[in-house]
């Protein structure tokens, strides 16, 4: 892949992201564009339906955040093996790569709560 | 299942930079070309990738050996590079391996060579040549000991160098020498890695048919000056040692070069329009003796050479230019220690080891 085409890719996935995460707002936070009614409603025991979406909703974010971090710690793993099998002594380093991939399962875990916390 | 660039080279991108960072620096090279005896040289190379070296003198004192030990390193190096590749970026870095081959077949016909019709004894000298399968099957003791060129062409016959040796008869080859023998060699393994290099991925294959065009494009200058002007070659032999790829061999410069006679050959019309740079320093040198425009010549597109592979470091990291760029870093790093031992243990001192070391 030549520099041009790593830089288009780049900011193809850059406003993938941010489109998810409008559409994201818009879906999972119903109470700050619902009508005062439904806002009553929403604080009282939500309806079979509603408590499904809830639950799919959480389960989404948690599975994407599961999914990014999989792939993304699959790349660095590869990436920090690579290195740590020419040069042990930077294994501490390559681990906090790892990690921060690892954070996005928490991101994603953290909004599954927070969406839950809704109910 | 097609894997992503990102995913073909994580492993192997991240583990050949570590193995360039830790190659020689030039504070190293320095303190080494500075060494006043062998035993200084390697007691050097402690700590670097070169540190058995440093046994191998001390069993055998035998300079020879480590040239050997240099040369079974590297075919070990490309080995296992081509290990973590799969499919074409396999093939691609085997048959990249195919010019150790064909460098360790040149050896063994010329041990041949001597044996056979410069009634030479060589038997001290084969221990010291490659005698393990690097890529195709061949029967090294065979061709070494064949009582004749016929029979060097029958042990070739299943592998790629059959044909190109088929084409040369034992007769001929006592008169000319193995000159020719070898630049067809030569051509045999470049075509085979042009003809795999077509099978990759597309950004992959742009970045590989450019490098190895402008490898082309150099290494026929430099021998068009080396054999054309230094040695004064006729114009048909010098058609015949033209790699496959590269526009030089196209040109009209090329043409005129090879039209004039041999005493009108002119390094500097040949690269002016392609190096102007070079064509202006080797104006400035004029009154230097064809053999230090040569050298002028070779340093410099060497120079252009390495600057390219530098860029290729610098640049997107997820292609088979970390590989290229790699298998040159130690190629050359190859050379410079195997020129200061040679160097060193003939006496010279730095400044003129370091002319040698291109």
């Amino acid at each position: 892949m030549t520099t041009q085409a790593f830089k288009k890719r780049l900011v193809l996935s850059l406003l993938f992201t941010l489109l998810a995460l409008a559409l994201s707002a818009f879906v999972f936070t119903p109470p700050l564009f619902a009508s005062e009614s439904t806002t009553v409603a929403a604080t009282a025991a939500p309806a079979r339906g509603d408590l499904m979406w809830v639950v799919i909703s959480a389960a989404v974010a948690f599975s994407f955040g599961a999914a990014a971090a999989g792939y993304a710690i699959s790349h660095v793993g590869a990436a920090a093996m690579g290195a740590m099998s020419e040069k042990p002594e930077i294994g501490s380093q390559a681990l906090i790569f790892i990690a921060l991939a690892e954070g996005l399962v928490v991101f994603g875990f953290i909004t599954a709560l927070m969406i839950l916390g809704k109910v | 299942m097609s894997t992503s660039a990102l995913g073909r080279y994580a492993f192997i991108n991240a583990k050949l930079r570590s193995r360039i960072g830790s190659m020689l620096d030039d504070r190293q090279v320095e303190q080494m070309l500075q060494s006043q005896s062998l035993e200084e040289l390697l007691n050097l190379c402690k700590g670097t990738p070169y540190e058995p070296l440093l046994d191998l003198y001390d069993q055998s004192a035998d300079i020879q050996r480590l040239e050997a030990w240099l040369f079974s390193r590297s075919v070990g190096l490309h080995r296992e590079v081509a290990s973590f590749m799969s499919g074409t970026h396999a093939d691609v870095v085997t048959a990249m391996t195919r010019k150790l081959e064909v460098e360790n077949l040149k050896g063994m016909i010329r041990l041949w060579f001597s044996n056979t019709v410069k009634r030479q004894n060589i038997d001290y000298r084969y221990g010291y040549l490659f005698q393990k399968e690097i890529v195709s099957e061949i029967d090294w003791e065979r061709i070494v000991n064949a009582p004749r060129y016929e029979d060097i062409v029958t042990a070739l016959a299943r592998t790629p160098y059959g044909e190109a040796a088929a084409r040369f008869e034992g007769a001929s080859l006592a008169q000319s020498g193995l000159f020719p023998l070898e630049t067809a060699l030569d051509r045999v393994w470049v075509s085979l890695l042009w003809s795999v290099v077509g099978n990759l991925p597309a950004d992959d294959r742009k970045l590989v048919k450019q490098v190895l065009d402008r490898d082309a494009d150099l290494k026929n200058i430099i021998n068009l000056v080396r054999f054309g002007y230094l040695y004064d070659l006729s114009s048909d032999t010098l058609r015949t040692l033209m790699l496959e790829g590269g526009t030089v061999s196209s040109t009209k410069e090329f043409d005129s070069y090879l039209a004039c006679p041999k005493e009108d050959r002119s390094p500097q019309a040949l690269v002016a329009r392609r190096f102007p740079d070079l064509a202006k320093q080797l104006q400035e040198a004029g009154a230097m003796t064809t053999e230090r425009q040569t050298l002028l010549v070779e340093r410099y597109l060497f120079a252009v050479r390495r600057k390219s592979f530098r860029a290729i470091l610098r640049g997107y990291p997820f292609s088979f230019g970390v590989i290229l760029a790699y298998f040159y870093l130690e190629d050359r790093q190859d050379a410079l220690i195997r020129t200061m031992i040679n160097g060193i243990n003939y006496g010279y001192r730095a400044p003129e080891i370091r002319e040698f070391a291109l």
